[in-house]
């Protein structure tokens, strides 16, 4: 139990993070999508069943900050939970000397998935006259998009170490023990 | 053996897009209100601090990176003295020209307006600057619809959706954000409106006005709660749309929307 209340406190932490800081450091008022690097982490490491709550508590918590109706980021997480699961199985597992490669791609795969899934489900609702959904992402075919890939193939390797020195720490290790 | 295809993977997937699509279509977004409320409620004071830390960070590395520029900006500052200086005394006499305008146009004087000034604490990571979090909320009498502005009368956006000690303000680049506006210099009237790439665009004029690059737009007053004779921006570039019917045009504002620490609601 308090390991899931770690993680919804590393999660709530890092959707702040995302919109009162990285937004406002970065120019032009965009920053990496930490939250989506966290779902990229947790399912490369643990897989999609495993990862699949935590994935869900993240897109939560982001439709609440970033006021989107509730349901429209955990239904985009978990989408590309999936794929990324699908990717990370049949060749992070075999091709061991491409992994940095593979990652980068499972980045940018998870990036463009994701902004697509958001896209295609602000059109579907919009066809069925859903207009209180929140702000729409960006256009898929955009320059910022390609800029907010870049920022997140930056950021992974800072959160997959700091995630990593987390989730080896001592004091989680030992309430996994107790647990 | 045949292949299963069907796995315990395919089956979560479909029930949490089934769950989701049931929370998007079936309730409306009002529904969660209360709980999102409590939890701007628990994140605002953490947003408030690591707001204004990041805000001091940006600036600080603005300032680091503009040093080398120090030496050319202040000899281009002492030209632009000179020159400014002229103006002044040709300004003098303009002031009084722009005062008769403005009481002709009947704009609200700004001194008047009741403002609940706050700051920024949180903004749209997308990069789209399409909307900002405001620290007050209904407690400070706060409403949607409400023009919110910078301190000198500039318009930022519009209230969105109000929580009891915060709310959502869409700045003029949202997509989704239409607010009437007039050309200052010719009566042109039309509609702002945020577009991917282009900033500020002024659509909806008819073919028969007139639109000249440099041309103040500000607030007509028409329709919601936004007042009469808020700046909005300079235009830039005069096109026609798509449809051939109207001609639209690419408006600059002052204004660094990702920037913004400090903004005023008007309330009446």
């Amino acid at each position: 139990m308090s390991r899931k209340i770690i993680i919804f406190f590393i999660i709530l932490f890092s959707a702040i993070f995302q919109l009162a800081v990285l937004a406002n450091v970065f120019f032009g008022g965009l920053g990496p999508n930490t939250l989506l690097l966290l779902v990229i982490f947790w399912v490369v490491r643990e897989g999609f069943e495993r990862a699949l709550f935590k994935n869900i508590l993240a897109g939560l918590v982001l439709d609440f900050a970033t006021f989107h109706v509730i349901g429209a980021n955990i239904a985009a997480f978990t989408f590309v939970a999936f794929f990324i699961s699908f990717i990370s199985k049949r060749f992070l597992v075999v091709a061991r000397n491409w992994r940095i490669f593979i990652l980068m791609m499972t980045i940018i795969f998870a990036t463009l998935a994701n902004n697509l899934f958001l896209n295609s489900f602000f059109g579907v609702a919009d066809y069925f006259g859903i207009t209180e959904i929140g702000s729409a992402p960006v256009p898929f075919f955009s320059f910022i998009l390609i800029k907010e890939v870049g920022l997140n193939i930056l950021f992974f390797p800072l959160i997959y170490f700091l995630m990593k020195k987390i989730e080896n720490s001592n004091f989680l290790q030992a309430r996994k023990k107790i647990f | 053996m045949p292949k299963k295809y069907i796995t315990s993977k395919i089956v979560k997937l479909v029930s949490v897009m089934v769950v989701c699509a049931f929370l998007v279509f079936l309730n409306p977004k009002g529904f969660f209100n209360p709980v999102r409320g409590f939890f701007l409620r628990i994140v605002l004071p953490f947003q408030r601090v690591l707001y204004g830390s990041s805000q001091r960070i940006s600036e600080t590395v603005s300032f680091l990176a503009s040093i080398s520029e120090i030496k050319k900006d202040n000899a281009d500052l002492s030209r632009e003295n000179n020159f400014l200086a002229a103006e002044v005394a040709r300004l003098k006499q303009l002031e009084n020209e722009n005062r008769t305008l403005k009481e002709q146009l009947e704009l609200l004087p700004r001194d008047k307006f009741s403002l609940v000034g706050g700051f920024v604490i949180g903004q749209d990571a997308q990069g789209s600057e399409g909307w900002i979090v405001f620290d007050k909320g209904e407690r400070d009498g706060i409403s949607p619809g409400m023009a919110v502005i910078v301190s000198n009368g500039i318009l930022v956006g519009k209230v969105d959706e109000v929580y009891p000690t915060s709310s959502k303000i869409n700045l003029l680049s949202d997509s989704n954000s239409l607010v009437n506006v007039v050309d200052l210099e010719t009566g042109a009237k039309g509609i702002i409106r945020g577009e991917y790439g282009l900033g500020l665009v002024m659509d909806m004029v008819t073919q028969s006005d007139a639109l000249n690059v440099g041309d103040t737009i500000v607030t007509s007053g028409l329709g919601g709660n936004i007042p009469r004779g808020l700046l909005v921006g300079k235009l830039r570039e005069v096109k026609i749309s798509d449809d051939r019917l109207f001609q639209k045009a690419v408006v600059v504002s002052r204004i660094k929307y990702s920037k913004l620490d400090t903004v005023f609601v008007i309330k009446n």
